[in-house]
């Protein structure tokens, strides 16, 4: 099945005698969100925040367990190799609580200034504990790529980071207009995975950091279900064209891709996923 | 943000010019400067395709338009100096049609 409906939302969907609306299409998504990720020099502190959530609809969110990996590879215009630094040791639980009904765990790096005034691309890498969606009976593991750059010079954002499953961007994740167009490519063990199943979600709800809630109401309803969370399928060489309609957060998540399909005796999913800032013409 | 896109030299004549190689560049000079915790200052330079600065021209100047100092970015496009006291302004002259410049107001911590 496409869409990972979770029982809460068949249930409520079932209750209403309805069938499930757009509000209640739900697709697992491992955001590793930074803010922004246009910055200058001067941009100050950043907290990177992990949440394992359904970024459209703003929740339900998932416990996460700790992460396996957390790094960043930096690279300043394009001369030298990336230079990388390990986020894992300065991981700091807190407790997500989404739309104030839930409280789930999710983690968090600070970031000094100081880190983040070099010109370049910054490319964050999070390889997550498998959660186990009971409702599915599998575990979803989804490996997330975050690029943040500093001062429009640009690095290693295209760089393949060797992940089991990954997303290659073809565009700058960080620099797309409104109404424009992304590419990449869907990787597993590097090589382009044809026909991946690919999901595209819109980060309907703002979060809130210091709140460790979404903030407001949701900015759009769609007219239709499948307009929700948008399924589509790469190509014969892997690779997605996603159009963008709206500034803000895009999460793009590439389904089952990985190589290793068991964990703990039950069936693995490697996701790759992808984030992807839009702005508007000002 | 402190993006000092005004003054960065930009023209189609720019996006257009031929360079020695043949190639048509059309990319633009960035510059992007901090403050470091001993009290000197780095500045950062390149090109928006991600080109070097190296071995490009590097002026400081106070706000009255003294020049400070006159060197050139090393090989990582970057270069070190002391803080002048007061308020500077660093310009990056790569050539006639790629110049940046940048206020010390926007010095990055």
């Amino acid at each position: 099945m496409a869409l990972r409906i979770s029982k809460f939302a068949f249930a409520l969907g079932m209750a209403g005698g309805l069938f499930l609306s757009a509000s209640n299409s739900f697709a697992h998504f491992q955001m590793l969100f930074p803010g922004e990720s246009l910055r200058m020099a001067n941009s100050g502190a950043m907290d990177l925040t992990a949440i394992f959530t359904h970024v459209f609809n703003g929740g339900p969110s998932m416990q996460m367990g700790q992460p396996r990996a957390l790094y960043l590879l930096k690279q300043r215009g394009d001369e030298g190799k990336p230079e990388k630094v390990d986020l894992l040791k300065r991981l700091e639980k807190f407790d997500w609580l989404g739309d104030g009904k839930e409280s789930v765990t999710a983690w968090k790096v600070p970031m000094a200034a100081s880190e983040l005034r070099s010109l370049g691309d910054y490319v964050f890498v999070l390889e997550p504990e498998p959660f186990l969606e009971a409702s599915e009976d599998k575990y979803i593991q989804q490996f997330t790529k975050t690029v943040v750059n500093v001062g429009g010079m640009p690095g290693n954002w295209e760089k393949v980071v060797g992940l089991p499953a990954e997303i290659r961007p073809l565009n700058k994740p960080y620099a797309n207009w409104t109404g424009g167009v992304f590419r990449g490519v869907v990787l597993s063990q590097g090589k382009p995975a044809p026909f991946a199943e690919v999901e595209v979600e819109f980060v309907n709800r703002k979060p809130d950091l210091a709140a460790r809630a979404w903030s407001g109401d949701a900015q759009f309803k769609p007219a239709h279900p499948a307009l929700g969370a948008m399924s589509i399928r790469a190509d014969a060489q892997g690779n997605i064209a996603i159009g963008l309609p709206k500034a803000g957060w895009w999460g793009i998540a590439a389904l089952d891709v990985g190589p290793t399909k068991k964990f703990k005796g039950k069936k693995l999913s490697q996701d790759a996923v992808l984030w992807v800032q839009v702005s508007d013409p000002k | 943000m402190g993006l000092r896109s005004a003054s960065i030299c930009i023209c189609i004549a720019t996006a257009m010019a031929i360079g020695p190689s043949g190639l048509a560049h059309a990319h633009d000079p960035i510059l992007s400067c901090f403050e470091n915790s001993n009290g000197s200052v780095t500045c950062e330079a390149g090109y928006s395709d991600g080109a070097s600065a190296s071995g490009q021209l590097i002026r400081v100047m106070l706000a009255n338009k003294r020049l400070v100092l006159e060197d050139k970015f090393a090989r990582n496009s970057a270069f070190t100096f002391k803080r002048p006291a007061g308020d500077f302004i660093v310009e990056f002259i790569g050539d006639a049609a790629h110049r940046a410049t940048f206020d010390s107001e926007d010095l990055g911590k």
